[in-house]
């Protein structure tokens, strides 16, 4: 009885020594399939993307499959949904996975996450496995986003852009014309009244907040270009001057104002809008879809609106798709990115988010983008668009920004607080990236 | 382990001595066996505990980003520095402080009440008892959320009803000066429950006969609640208070959840911030040095509530 004892308690011990020593499933690639063309045995490749709904998600599963057909005895592609969260916890599971070298041979990254993951070599550059006919191919905007220091790291699943969706009924029983051309595109005070018109009875002249994470840089980052600043200098090393200036300043005491007169719901449901509480939405073409399951909301596409006297512009930038420098086998995972950003895939994934192509050749199937509505969204990723700042310090000045424009809608002193953001990422430039 | 040992060892040196070798046989077998027992929590405790902790100093002293840990740099005491110069780290210090000085005493206090509650002979005890305890086997997550939408400035139930009641509505959450003591209002209705448990524990060991000779000596409730209970729930009140510190003051996940820390840095915690810098903004040394900060105020703070009150 006391020897199984002691057997039992020995192999408990020692299972879970050996649980704890092997890693993640990226180490169940077979090692013999090294730089091993000749097809004995099939290279495993895994795949991490943010958890996504509906036909996104399914766009993907088929994709991988048809992938894995197409490749079937040479390259065996597993695709992991990783949960996205309100914010960021993607990016948490990729900054574990590193640490612990854990990450998968393909992984997906949000655009301005690309700069960062290139400075701190965790993905590797894909020249050579892109002919200049690809590069050509893709829209401008995925080589600015997937570019670090002249070396092309991230190919773009999509594109996107940011626009002002308008409830029709609604801008009907005020006697509202949103504008159609680009000249004509709202200022933000011109907004500013459609919204106090708007905002009655329960009905919100706006709904503007999709979560408080990474939307509060990739939306309201725009409204200080608009105003003609940044939140950070062009070359990424400086924010004091910039995200504070006066011009900066301005932008934020317009979303305070916002805030202060109720014009929109800073906690809102997300489909505010949908069920005709809000008159107008600060969203994307990701929105288009989900739009289909309210049959009662009319709506229409206007420009995202700019400063008075300002440029016109909207956010750009999605999901890159890239190689880990943990693979053992990055052949085989550029031949996973090439096939999920090819001209089909670009189409079909463009068609099944309602979200702008990342190559110019999906668009000839891609009629839509030729009239209105969705030409709006095409005029302003080809002529207007921004992308978010390329900097390895991106992490903390995405953050303290989202959190200093919360504290602002939510009352907190603006100088102040976009001081703080300034002063905490040029710390941390200085202390982390300066040479 | 050891006692019934000896016993048996003792047993058996009343016999003969030819015996003798097969009794160091049996006791070299079953301290075998205590080992093989003991050895997996051991193995345990120091892969998940002594060495991340072990880990943590030594990765205190260096420059250590996340993103690229082949370029780990020693730097002595400069994140000390740097952290005492943090008006961040003062600030959750302070929150953390602040959340633990209220919740320890009211939590307690709570409890306690409830467990008097759920002690007398009510006819419908056990509902209360499941009432009080279910929040306590509830995710803390699922609770957060749940508390966010009760919150709400403008269609939360907490705030509809102080509209009922001609009260003004409250931005809580979104109020630097109230999201805190939201928070704690809501982490003493959630974890309360758990020490009611151990406070009922408690005070069913009570020996019944004290209160009745106590009763025929013309005592009345509130004397005997002074003069029985309270003294003679005293170590587990010790327990509960410690417990409840350690608890509280790791605070992570309401803040994490409902505010993120904000608004203006007000549910900024130790924990949250050693989150914040360790694995958002990937600076993994420098959230060491927080750590073992944290660590050394747990240690204080345990052993000067042991101290004052074992005295």
């Amino acid at each position: 009885m006391k020897k199984n004892i002691t057997t039992v308690t020995g192999l408990i011990a020692i299972s879970l020594l050996a649980g704890c020593s092997t890693g993640g499933q990226t180490n169940s690639a077979p090692a013999s399939g090294d730089n091993n063309q000749s097809g004995q045995k099939e290279i495993e490749i895994t795949y991490w993307r943010p958890q996504a709904s509906g036909p996104e998600d399914e766009f993907y599963v088929r994709r991988v499959d048809e992938f894995n057909k197409a490749h079937q005895g040479q390259i065996k592609l597993t695709m992991e949904p990783i949960t996205r969260g309100n914010s960021f916890a993607y990016e948490d599971k990729i900054n574990a996975a590193v640490a612990s070298h854990t990450l998968p041979d393909v992984v997906s990254m949000d655009g301005p996450n690309v700069a960062n993951y290139a400075a701190s070599n965790i993905v590797i550059p894909l020249d050579e496995y892109f002919t200049k006919e690809d590069m050509n191919d893709f829209v401008p905007s995925i080589v600015q986003q997937g570019t670090y220091q002249n070396k092309f790291y991230a190919a773009g699943l999509a594109e996107s852009s940011v626009v002002l969706f308008y409830n029709k009924k609604i801008m009907k029983q005020y006697g509202i014309e949103p504008p159609t051309k680009m000249e004509d595109a709202w200022t933000w005070d011109q907004w500013y009244d459609v919204m106090k018109k708007t905002s009655k009875d329960d009905v919100f002249g706006t709904n503007m907040i999709n979560d408080k994470g990474e939307w509060m840089t990739y939306a309201f980052e725009q409204m200080w270009i608009s105003a003609g600043t940044d939140i950070v200098n062009k070359e990424g090393t400086e924010a004091q001057g910039w995200v504070n200036s006066d011009k900066g300043v301005e932008a934020a005491k317009f979303l305070q104002k916002m805030a202060n007169d109720k014009l929109f719901n800073i906690d809102p449901k997300p489909t505010e809008f949908e069920e005709g509480k809000a008159a107008t939405k600060l969203g994307g073409p990701w929105n288009i879809p989900g739009f289909k399951n309210y049959p009662d909301l009319e709506w229409g596409i206007t420009y995202f609106p700019k400063s008075p006297g300002g440029n016109l512009t909207a956010p750009s930038g999605s999901w890159a798709i890239g190689v880990s420098a943990d693979s053992k086998h990055p052949k085989e995972a550029a031949e996973v990115v090439k096939w999920m950003t090819n001209k089909d895939s670009s189409a079909q994934l463009a068609k099944a988010i309602s979200m702008p192509a990342s190559r110019k050749s999906a668009y000839d199937s891609l009629p839509e983008y030729n009239e209105l509505p969705m030409r709006i969204i095409k005029e302003q990723v080809i002529t207007v668009s921004h992308a978010r700042p390329v900097t390895p310090a991106y992490p903390v000045l995405t953050q303290k920004f989202a959190e200093a424009l919360t504290d602002i809608m939510m009352g907190a002193e603006v100088k102040k607080s976009l001081d703080n953001v300034a002063s905490s990422f040029d710390d941390e430039f200085k202390r982390n990236f300066s040479k | 382990m050891q006692s019934v040992s000896s016993q048996q060892v003792q047993a058996q040196t009343g016999s003969k001595k030819s015996k003798l070798s097969s009794i160091g046989l049996q006791k070299r077998r079953e301290s075998v066996t205590g080992i093989s027992f003991v050895l997996p929590a051991v193995i345990l405790l120091i892969i998940f505990l002594l060495l991340p902790f072990m880990l943590a100093v030594a990765f205190g002293f260096t420059k250590f980003n996340l993103l690229r840990p082949d370029q780990i740099k020693f730097i002595g005491f400069d994140n000390y520095v740097l952290l005492f110069q943090d008006k961040l780290f003062y600030k959750s210090l302070y929150n953390t402080l602040y959340f633990t000085i209220i919740v320890v005493p009211v939590q307690s206090a709570v409890a306690l009440m409830l467990a008097l509650l759920v002690n007398n002979r009510l006819k419908m005890r056990n509902v209360f008892r499941i009432a009080y305890f279910s929040p306590v086997i509830t995710s803390m997550t699922v609770i957060a959320i749940l508390w966010i939408s009760l919150y709400n400035p403008n269609e939360g139930l907490i705030n509809s009803a102080l509209h009922a009641l001609g009260i003004p509505k409250q931005p809580f959450l979104r109020s630097a000066d109230q999201a805190m003591n939201s928070i704690i209002f809501m982490s003493v209705w959630q974890a309360a429950g758990y020490q009611m448990m151990i406070f009922l524990a408690g005070l069913q060991s009570i020996p019944k006969d004290l209160y009745e000779a106590s009763a025929m000596d013309g005592a009345n409730r509130l004397q005997q609640l002074k003069y029985i209970t309270i003294p003679s729930l005293y170590n587990v009140i010790v327990f509960v208070l410690t417990i409840t510190t350690i608890q509280a003051v790791k605070l992570f996940t309401q803040p994490y959840v409902m505010t993120n820390g904000g608004p203006e840095n007000s549910t900024r915690t130790l924990a949250l911030l050693i989150y914040q810098q360790g694995f958002q903004f990937r600076n993994a040394g420098y959230a060491s040095a927080v750590s073992v900060i944290f660590f050394l105020l747990v240690v204080i703070i345990s052993f000067s509530m042991k101290k004052f009150l074992k005295d």
